[in-house]
């Protein structure tokens, strides 16, 4: 097992005890709703660079988009 | 009216549409602005337009990699009740590439495959939104001159703790069907080749100012999974590429973002990548955002380091006999780094709640002599 891998089990592990910590209530996730706040906020132009990025890494691809590959390779 | 350059982004996307109307009294307090509701930001018209550039520096030797591809994507979102929504998605590339026209044309010209002006590729998806799940499918289909391609997408969101953590699970199935043709304008009967994925993200928050999301992927692939035209130097002459029928890939994802204060933040994200095919990746990326002119401008440098180890089968010359073989440079090992520059110009006048224009550049440096580019414009606009 790589130690990237074995670095991100680690956080996967901890990531559920910084969430016993704290709760923040709904009223008080205003900061989080903002949209700078969100994962994939422009989730378009997500999809255009994840193209690109399927067509020219190998090691990504298969799982975005359309197609095994997008552009029928691999 | 003047506005304080410390409201939240958010009061000013409400506060916007006033201005535009020539309103006069003073902004509300933070507490007293409504979140636009789940019904106007449900119906949404998108288009993104982009142009990609490569450069050829490197890469395979007996390829030019040289390309340029304008790629055009439209998505409308319409809501049919309060909680059901359908959606279309609409893709289509232009490709100017020698190595590509090359293959078009022999493709053509051969009988594989009829005219082809490039890629196009559309899907349907209906979803269902409330206040704890959120249920999607999508349908799909594109085509090429080198295949076609039909997919199904179904996803589920289930929110828990008051919004504080977020799962879900996406399922993904394609179906290929890839023209086998060859580098030397040869084609084979059709193959097939099949793609299941299965997607799992879990979003939490960590504190008033903190959240962190992680992204699991397993993925299989069975079928043809080669690249028909490409080739290779195999005992001495050319010769077509050829890898296993089987592929399983497996992704982790990792991002975390901070906001530093109301007008800020930081966002890091690591992926992690290894398949069978003994293709290991690393991915680290780095984010900040600031808003400009009282929120209506949001920028977004973003720094992004890849590096990849070549497949077990890669190499620049294979015995005659070599099982498997690949000089695809993608399949290849490398470092790239990416730099780009994303803005947002929040506009809801003329276009409506929810509208914004983007913009998106970036440059690529790439170990291995491919950079690449790419601009990429946009709109969203509520309706």
């Amino acid at each position: 097992m790589s130690r990237g891998v074995r670095l991100l089990l680690m956080l996967v592990i901890a990531l559920p005890l910084f969430n016993g910590c704290t709760v923040v209530h709904i009223t008080e996730q205003h900061r989080l709703r903002q949209p700078d706040m969100r994962f994939d906020a422009d989730p378009f132009t997500r999809s255009i660079i994840g193209h690109i990025e399927a067509a020219r890494e190998g090691s990504i691809g298969g799982s975005d988009g359309e197609g095994a590959g997008g552009c029928g390779c691999n | 009216m003047q506005l304080s350059a410390g409201l939240s982004p958010l009061v000013m996307l409400n506060l916007l549409p006033a201005m535009a109307i020539g309103a006069t009294s003073d902004p509300p307090a933070i507490e007293q602005v409504q979140e636009p509701t789940d019904a106007e930001l449900d119906d949404l018209f998108s288009l993104r337009t982009g142009l990609y550039r490569q450069i050829d520096h490197g890469g395979n030797p007996r390829v030019d990699e040289d390309a340029a591809v304008y790629e055009g994507l439209v998505f409308i979102r319409v809501a049919v009740t309060a909680h059901n929504e359908i959606s279309g998605r609409f893709l289509g590339d232009v490709i100017s590439a020698a190595s590509y026209d090359r293959f078009k044309d022999q493709a053509i010209s051969s009988g594989a495959t009829g005219y082809n002006p490039g890629h196009l590729a559309g899907a349907l998806g209906w979803r269902y939104r409330e206040q704890r799940w959120d249920l999607g499918v999508e349908g799909s289909y594109g085509q090429e001159f080198a295949y076609r391609t039909i997919g199904l997408t179904l996803s589920g969101h289930r929110s828990l703790w008051q919004g504080n953590s977020q799962i879900g699970l996406t399922l993904r199935g394609f179906n290929d069907q890839v023209r086998v043709l060859r580098f030397d304008g040869s084609h084979e009967p059709d193959e097939h080749r099949r793609t299941l994925t299965a997607d799992a993200q879990w979003t939490q928050i960590l504190g008033r100012m903190t959240v962190a999301n992680l992204d699991l992927t397993a993925t299989r692939q069975d079928g043809f999974l080669a690249t028909s035209f490409n080739s290779v130097i195999a005992g001495g002459v050319e010769a077509e590429e050829r890898t296993p029928s089987q592929r399983f890939r497996y992704a982790a994802t990792i991002r975390a973002k901070h906001a530093l204060d109301d007008v800020q933040s930081l966002q890091g994200d690591y992926r992690a990548y290894t398949d069978t095919w003994e293709i290991h990746s690393h991915t680290l990326a780095v984010h900040w955002f600031r808003y400009l002119d009282a929120g209506r401008w949001l920028v977004e440098p973003q720094y992004r380091f890849c590096i990849q180890d070549a497949t077990s089968f890669s190499g620049d010359a294979f015995s005659a006999d070599a099982r498997y073989r690949t000089s695809d440079p993608d399949l290849d090992d490398f470092r790239s780094h990416t730099v780009s520059l994303a803005m947002t110009r929040f506009a809801p006048w003329p276009l409506g709640s929810g509208s914004a224009f983007t913009a998106t550049l970036a440059g690529c440096y790439r170990s291995d002599g491919l950079h690449m580019g790419w601009l990429i414009l946009g709109v969203d606009a509520g309706f």
